[in-house]
């Protein structure tokens, strides 16, 4: 588990094991509204959410090395470019307006990224983002149009004609399954971003950005693609958020939802694909299960974490996938992320 | 954000309490006759604004097992079942969610508007009520209105003009005033309403125009406000409208002690804080300060409902100062009990008709909950605190009761509030 | 006049102050061992509180005295904390990369949290100013407090004190050589891992001792905790990566600019801190003092 991408390349077994995992989640997702009650229901959709924000944030981290700490500014500014474009132009169809937040947010990351990653690296290019991210929380949550720090309220679920039928989104659970979908479309896309050529070049990057500057990759330029693509996805995820809470506050540009991705990423693993999903899974789960321990949940939360990393200091899958083997009778492998650059 | 202040520890029997019943909640609920009807309390039970969810615990808490004592309501009992809402949006939609997934549709509570505006719409798709207990934007009986949605506390516009009321009467000789705010929406559209207020009740009680010097905004939950102090200090303006509020309302009153602010003006007034900067500052409390209340236990002594949740609150949690979220959240089971019983039934719809114009007694007096925008007219409440030389260091020096004649507004649900007075508002 | 244009040099030098005495012990820590130390502020607000109950033990009036007593009891308390972390979790997360630390690091800012609630509960407290600080000097119309005169002159010793001990100290010598070559300095002789338990005692022991110091001036709740944790991440980054010198001199720039900032566009307070800081990083992206670690 904690090789999956070391091949790089596509190979069957990765792609079988990685979309039986991935049907195996969906049939829980889907099947979650018939068995669960409202409650489970909307806690699932907002973890799908988290998942393509952990998995967007892990596309750069995990592949190019780049380390930002204000990736829920772009959740913001998807989840706010939708919102108000929706208000003001019903008109509109909302996949294209999807979209537009999409491109929106990967526009925003590539004109920013262009000027800061040829500066910045690093810790530098972290706390860069975090400094934007404040400035982005802070201008939204002064904003009078935009509601200030009550935020944009009375957001709707909007019609979605298809040609033939108009499904109305604000019924049941229909949003439920659209975002389902939507979001399984994004998680699709960053699996095979990761697995195809440029997962390869992303790979390389990864594990020496000076060799592979020396064989001739551009180094910046892929970080950049790498940037644009997470901050893309994560606008859209952010866009899908508004009409399912109906509601937008600036707390989701706050730097504490940035640390959330960063978080998901570090506990389930940053090797595998799948560490953000688990790390994010692991999260809600806590929440859910801590939600009536009044007055204890920030305890009863901080020290399960600190056992869970103490007993798999490199992130839950690869410490699974170690003592599966050594249950296994296989020698141990000394597994050391390197991380930092 | 409604008022986000607070108040001494309750003890920790009461976080006990909470968890039981929550735990006890997991079973589908049964309507057959005599099973418990249940009531699901959403307040931030952790998380910044914890201080007040204990509150409104105490307050729900109390209430309920008043009503049981006496025998409950249709013959059946009342459960609460609390939920977390960590006065975040996302989480007040999960607890909503989670109470209606769990087959309780009758809700209480919340403190922060953002909560109650993200909950207001999705409660009809739900079928489910919820009763406001403090959350006081003006948006959620105007543009934001829900059928589904009460409100059972006063809201931000007419406790700001009560207190402009007040002190448009009381201190006649001061007719400038200015404003330190903190720069969110609860911020301004408390100052806009306080501002419509004087503009109004000035001229009208003292035969001249009152003013208003433009407010300081400061940034919300900063650190430090020596900048905004000494901007104050170069004002004119002898009532100073301290629109911070709670925990930065005790940072601000700490920094400007060295500066002598308090002394400047002559009067100081509070949107909210109620207790907080008091029982904070002790004896630095900013003498003569004026604190809007959500109900304030002194001034309905010798009324049966005050005295009895009074006797109850000290003895449960040992604390003398029961805030006014006590008195909120205990209303709203009141409304909930009185509405279920004119109704017959726990049915969303039959409620939602009952609570519709319904008039009931609370600890501070007869309240009228309006059918158009569900909006409770009700007393609006102060206190003046004042140092002293006990050991807790501040006593309260006056109270007020401002009974809302001619200060909510007309009904008007769906539509933006209108300013009666204050057109830049 | 004089008070429009200097009284926001004066307030932000007091914020930049109070920035620079929390970024303190963040700083050493990061300098040394690359622990971007999320539960910094936790212990910080557990410093604070600790004072806070001692003041209130002793009761009556506080003296400069028992004030700077009191916050460098609280400062000894919170190194501890800091040796049991040490022990107990940054020891064990050595062989595997520092990011993962910041899990480690963000549950203990939970665990802070809860302990302090479960403590102190979770209404406001505040302390009062000792009463030789509690009065203003006042030069034609410009209001200096002596309080923020101490906390300036508090802020800028605090500096001298490491500034000297880093570089005219054979401790200090030793910390530069660790800062920026682990392997060599252990190939020296030098006990590495005891080494860094020191530094996280001392960095723990900043936090505890600003808290003390910082308490008449703050609100105490248990949100204390994330109050500063950012402005400080960025003092730390703009001035060079965990270089004490550095983080003096970007504390001052941000916060005066901010304060300056905050006054002439006082419809968004608090934004030019951000603002100077994202310039600076693009303008000198190795921090403002680049290459010297500490």
């Amino acid at each position: 588990m904690t090789s999956s991408t070391n091949g790089s390349t596509i190979n069957g077994s990765t792609w079988r094991r990685d979309a039986l995992i991935a049907a195996v989640a969906l049939a829980v997702l889907v099947s979650l509204p018939f068995v669960a009650n409202k409650g489970i229901v909307f806690v699932a959709g907002t973890l799908a959410l988290h998942v393509v924000f952990g998995l967007s944030w892990n596309l750069m981290f995990g592949q190019t090395g780049l380390v930002s700490f204000g990736h829920a500014s772009f959740f913001a500014i998807g989840g706010y470019a939708f919102a108000w474009t929706a208000k003001m132009f019903p008109q509109l169809h909302p996949l294209l307006l999807f979209a537009g937040a999409g491109v929106l947010g990967a526009l925003v990351a590539l004109v920013v990224g262009m000027i800061a990653l040829r500066r910045s690296v690093g810790v530098y290019f972290a706390i860069l983002s975090l400094a934007l991210s404040q400035i982005v929380y802070l201008l939204l949550s002064y904003t009078p149009s935009l509601g200030q720090e009550d935020g944009l309220t009375g957001i709707r679920r909007p019609l979605l004609s298809l040609g033939l039928t108009t499904i109305d989104l604000a019924r049941g659970d229909n949003y439920y399954y659209f975002m389902i979908a939507m979001c399984t479309l994004l998680a699709i896309g960053l699996w095979w971003v990761v697995h195809g050529s440029m997962g390869r070049v992303f790979k390389s990057i990864q594990q020496d950005p000076e060799r592979a500057a020396f064989l001739g990759i551009n180094v910046q330029g892929y970080r950049l693609r790498s940037f644009a693509i997470a901050s893309g996805t994560t606008a859209i995820a952010g866009a899908l958020y508004g009409p399912w809470l109906q509601l937008l506050t600036p707390e989701i540009a706050h730097w504490t939802f940035s640390a959330r991705p960063i978080l998901y990423t570090l506990l389930g693993g940053v090797q595998s694909f799948w560490g953000p999903v688990v790390g994010a899974l692991c999260f809600a789960v806590l929440e859910y299960g801590t939600r009536t321990l009044h007055g204890l949940s920030e305890i009863v939360v901080g020290c399960i974490l600190l056992l869970i990393v103490l007993a798999f200091p490199g992130g839950l899958l690869g410490g699974l996938s170690r003592l599966g083997k050594r249950m296994a009778g296989k020698p141990a492998v000394a597994a050391k992320p390197e991380l930092a650059r | 954000m409604s008022n986000d202040f607070s108040r001494r520890q309750i003890t920790k029997s009461l976080a006990v309490f909470g968890a039981a019943s929550a735990f006890g909640s997991f079973t589908r609920p049964s309507f057959a006759q005599g099973q418990p009807i249940r009531l699901g309390l959403i307040s931030p039970l952790s998380g910044s604004q914890e201080v007040i969810g204990r509150y409104q615990l105490a307050g729900a808490t109390i209430a309920v097992n008043q009503i049981n004592q006496a025998g409950g309501v249709l013959g059946r009992k009342i459960e609460l079942v609390t939920r977390d809402d960590k006065a975040a949006p996302a989480a007040g939609v999960a607890a909503a969610k989670d109470l209606s997934g769990n087959g309780v549709n009758l809700m209480l509570g919340v403190l922060s508007s953002g909560v109650a505006l993200a909950i207001a719409p999705t409660l009809q798709a739900d079928k489910s009520v919820l009763v406001v207990s403090a959350a006081a934007a003006n948006e959620l009986t105007h543009d934001q209105f829900s059928p589904n949605v009460f409100r059972t506390a006063d809201h931000a516009y007419s406790r700001q003009r009560a207190l402009a009321k007040l002190v448009a009467g009381d201190y006649p000789a001061v007719s400038d005033w200015t404003a330190i705010n903190p720069q969110t929406a609860i911020g301004t559209s408390n100052w806009d309403s306080f501002v419509d207020g004087m503009l109004q009740f000035y001229p009208e009680l003292n035969k001249k125009d009152p003013k208003i010097t433009d407010a300081i905004w400061a940034k919300f939950g900063a650190t430090d406000y020596k900048n905004d102090i000494a901007q104050l200090m170069r004002s004119k303006s002898e009532g100073l409208y301290c629109g911070v509020y709670g925990g930065d309302a005790v940072t601000m009153f700490g920094q400007a002690a060295a500066y002598g602010l308090t002394k400047k003006f002559k009067v100081l007034v509070d949107p909210g804080s109620e207790f907080i900067i008091a029982q904070a500052m002790g004896k630095n409390t900013p003498p003569g300060l004026w604190s809007g209340f959500h109900w304030f236990y002194g001034a309905y002594k010798g009324q049966k409902i005050n005295d009895d949740l009074y006797d109850a609150y000290v003895k449960m949690t040992g604390d003398k100062y029961p805030a006014g979220y006590v008195g909120e959240a205990h209303t709203s089971v009141l409304a909930y009990a009185n509405a279920i019983q004119k109704a017959g039934s726990t049915d969303t719809d039959k409620v939602i008709a009952a609570l519709e114009g319904l008039e009931f007694d609370s600890c501070k007096g007869m309240r009228k909950i309006r059918k158009e925008d569900h909006q409770a007219i009700c007393d609006i409440n102060f206190v003046q605190f004042g140092p002293d030389d006990t050991e807790q260091g501040w006593k309260i020096t006056d109270f007020k009761v401002i009974k809302d004649e001619g200060l909510s507004e007309a009904p008007a649900p769906g539509q933006p509030l209108k300013f009666l007075y204050n057109k830049k508002g | 006049m004089l008070a429009e244009f200097l009284s926001p040099l004066f307030n932000g030098l007091f914020s930049a102050m109070v920035v620079f005495l929390f970024a303190t012990g963040l700083t050493l820590i990061f300098g040394i061992l690359r622990i971007l130390n999320f539960a910094h502020g936790g212990f910080f607000m557990l410093g604070a509180y600790l004072a806070f109950t001692l003041v209130r033990l002793i009761g009556g009036d506080m003296s400069i005295a028992s004030y700077l007593l009191v916050s460098i009891a609280a400062g000894i308390a919170v190194g501890f904390c800091g040796l049991v972390v040490e022990r107990l979790i940054f020891r064990r997360l050595q062989h595997v990369d520092e990011a993962y630390s910041l899990i480690a690091t963000y549950a203990l800012l939970l665990i802070s949290e809860g302990a302090v609630k479960a403590i102190w509960g979770v209404s406001f407290h505040s302390a009062t100013t000792p009463s030789a600080l509690g009065s203003a000097v006042v030069v034609g119309d410009l209001v200096m407090p002596v309080f923020a005169i101490f906390i300036i002159a508090l802020g800028v010793l605090c500096y001298a004190v490491l500034e000297w001990i880093l570089q005219h100290t054979a401790v200090g010598k030793l910390m530069k050589s660790l800062a920026s070559d682990p392997w060599m300095a252990g190939m020296l002789g030098i006990n590495v891992p005891r080494f860094y338990a020191w530094i996280v005692v001392i960095g723990f022991f900043l936090a505890g001792l600003a808290g003390g110091l910082l308490l008449p001036n703050q609100t105490l709740s248990p949100n204390l905790a994330s109050v500063f944790v950012v402005q400080a991440f960025g003092v730390l980054i703009v001035g060079g990566m965990g270089n004490i010198r550095g983080a003096f001199l970007a504390s001052i720039l941000l916060c005066v600019i901010d304060s300056y900032g905050s006054i002439v566009f006082s419809q968004v307070p608090g934004i030019f801190f951000y603002v100077a800081m994202a310039v600076m990083l693009l303008a000198r992206p190795q921090g403002l003092i680049a290459g010297a670690r500490l």
